[in-house]
């Protein structure tokens, strides 16, 4: 059991402090995933709070055949998912405004550190929301495929094929960005 | 404190009002739901009632007014009788059915046969109320008719004089049960006869017309027997088996033995329960064409069962007392 799952089990019999652990250990990590899903770094802060405060409210049974970080995004790519449906409006928020949160922290700034980082994360913002999600989830996430392939509601070769043309659309993309300067 | 013990907190904080809010609205729905369930299981067991009641007769159509007229000649003085019968019956609950019938007149007398249905699961008496009113008139008959004494002859004359005298008379059929019975008892229909006197006067043509209210009067059920759950079922066991009867009742000697599971606010009788039904003495409380059999139960429970059994339309009510 990791130790998401441990400190989920251990909130779900009564020890908050365990929740605080959990939205210490994997909010910066959700944000940073629901960005790469629906393109606006407010809408994935407000979906992370709602997917912990579900967590929280609904205390939701945690199938433990999936690591607890892939339970968790799949809840919250889903909160986020339903959250655009419900706004009917996708705000596309320039990449500048990223630099800007709510509570005075910058998790991506944090994130992204240093030039090459910067047009890293600009390369994969301009890419098509799947090719974002797959490269978050496979290189800066660490998950395996079929990890990926469940919180994006794939199978495993729709996922190696997306990984594919993801790595290929980014490297055009850091390609046109050094062409244009 | 961190920002993510800060969010964290802060989350808990919304979750905490959003749990109590929940448990505000579950309780309100709670009581509006037991409200509704209440309401709705009221209007449920009254139309379910209603379905229980006693099977119409098959000539059940002369319920409101029936107006018959019969003729007969009295054979002591000649005389010509001729009964107009306007009969109007009034029940306490329209859906009863109160049926009101005339046998033929005969000299000096005025038959009336009333048949009532009751309700089950209420002790009633019934008081039937009869007026009757007597018209008397003289005629002045023609040569050909007082030889022949024909109706025809009488339908030329005109009548001369007219005197009218009420009469009435009152009966009640008292369908109370003492306590030593049991008081709810299906009782299908009662029939009673009144006789209503008619003075005849030789050479003159008598009329009565009958003004019938039959009004029956409930009476509710005193301790120590009330009912406490009445289960209708058919003469097709399985129909009902798989709500409260787990095997099919079956016939041992005079008792009706079957199992039965139900609970009620007293007692629990779990399944497999044998309870044994003695057939009672309600019987002759039906009509003949109807075959019944009343069954008393004895368990260990100390409770009592009375069913009825219609052989003739194949309906069961079964009502357990306490």
């Amino acid at each position: 059991m990791d130790n998401g799952a441990s400190s989920y089990l251990r909130f779900l019999n009564g020890d908050n402090d365990a929740f605080v652990e959990l939205v210490r250990e994997y909010n910066d990590k959700l944000v940073l995933f629901l960005n790469a899903v629906v393109d606006d770094i407010y809408i994935s802060e407000e979906a992370a709070d709602e997917t912990f405060l579900k967590l929280y409210t609904d205390k939701p049974k945690y199938k433990s055949g999936y690591a607890f970080k892939t339970w968790l995004f799949t809840i919250g790519k889903n909160i986020a998912i339903n959250y655009l449906k419900k706004n009917k409006r996708h705000r596309n928020v320039p990449l500048d405004d990223f630099f800007y949160f709510s509570d005075d922290t910058d998790i991506e700034k944090e994130y992204i550190q240093g030039e090459e980082n910067i047009r890293l994360h600009r390369a994969i913002k301009a890419l098509n929301s799947d090719y974002s999600q797959v490269l978050y989830l496979i290189y800066f996430e660490d998950m395996s495929n079929e990890e990926a392939a469940k919180i994006m509601g794939k199978s495993k070769k729709q996922v190696y094929n997306l990984i594919f043309r993801a790595k290929n659309a980014l490297k055009e993309e850091l390609e046109r960005g050094e062409q244009d300067g | 404190m961190d920002r993510y013990e800060k969010r964290a907190r802060s989350i808990m904080e919304r979750g905490d009002k959003i749990i109590a809010d929940r448990k505000r609205r579950k309780a309100v729905l709670m009581r509006s739901g037991a409200f509704a369930f209440g309401t709705a299981a009221v209007l449920f067991i009254g139309v379910w009632a209603n379905t229980l009641k006693a099977p119409k007769r098959p000539d059940a159509d002369h319920s409101g007014i029936i107006s018959e007229t019969t003729t007969a000649v009295t054979t002591e003085v000649h005389d010509y009788v001729q009964t107009s019968l306007s009969t109007t019956v009034t029940t306490a609950l329209s859906t009863d059915s109160v049926l009101t019938e005339t046998t033929s007149v005969s000299s000096g007398t005025a038959s009336l046969v009333t048949t009532v249905s009751l309700t089950p699961s209420q002790t009633s008496y019934t008081t039937i109320s009869i007026s009757a009113l007597q018209t008397t008139t003289q005629t002045t008959m023609s040569a050909a008719a007082q030889s022949t004494n024909s109706t025809e002859a009488l339908q030329t004359t005109e009548p001369k004089t007219t005197t009218n005298a009420q009469v009435s008379t009152t009966t009640t059929i008292n369908h109370s049960t003492t306590q030593s019975d049991y008081p709810v008892t299906t009782i299908p229909y009662k029939t009673t006869a009144v006789i209503i006197p008619v003075t005849t006067v030789p050479y003159k043509t008598t009329t009565v017309s009958y003004n019938t209210e039959a009004i029956e009067t409930y009476v509710t059920t005193t301790a120590p027997y009330r009912p406490v759950f009445p289960v209708p079922f058919t003469s097709d066991y399985e129909m009902m088996l798989g709500e409260n009867f787990s095997e099919i009742p079956y016939y041992q000697g005079d008792s009706l033995v079957f199992t039965y599971t139900f609970v009620s606010d007293k007692y629990i009788l779990q399944e497999a329960d044998e309870l044994s039904l003695v057939p009672h003495l309600y019987s002759d409380l039906l009509p003949d064409s109807i075959t019944a059999q009343v069954f008393t139960l004895t368990s260990r429970y100390s409770s009592d069962m009375v069913a009825l059994k219609y052989q003739g339309s194949r309906h069961y009510w079964l009502y357990i007392m306490e």
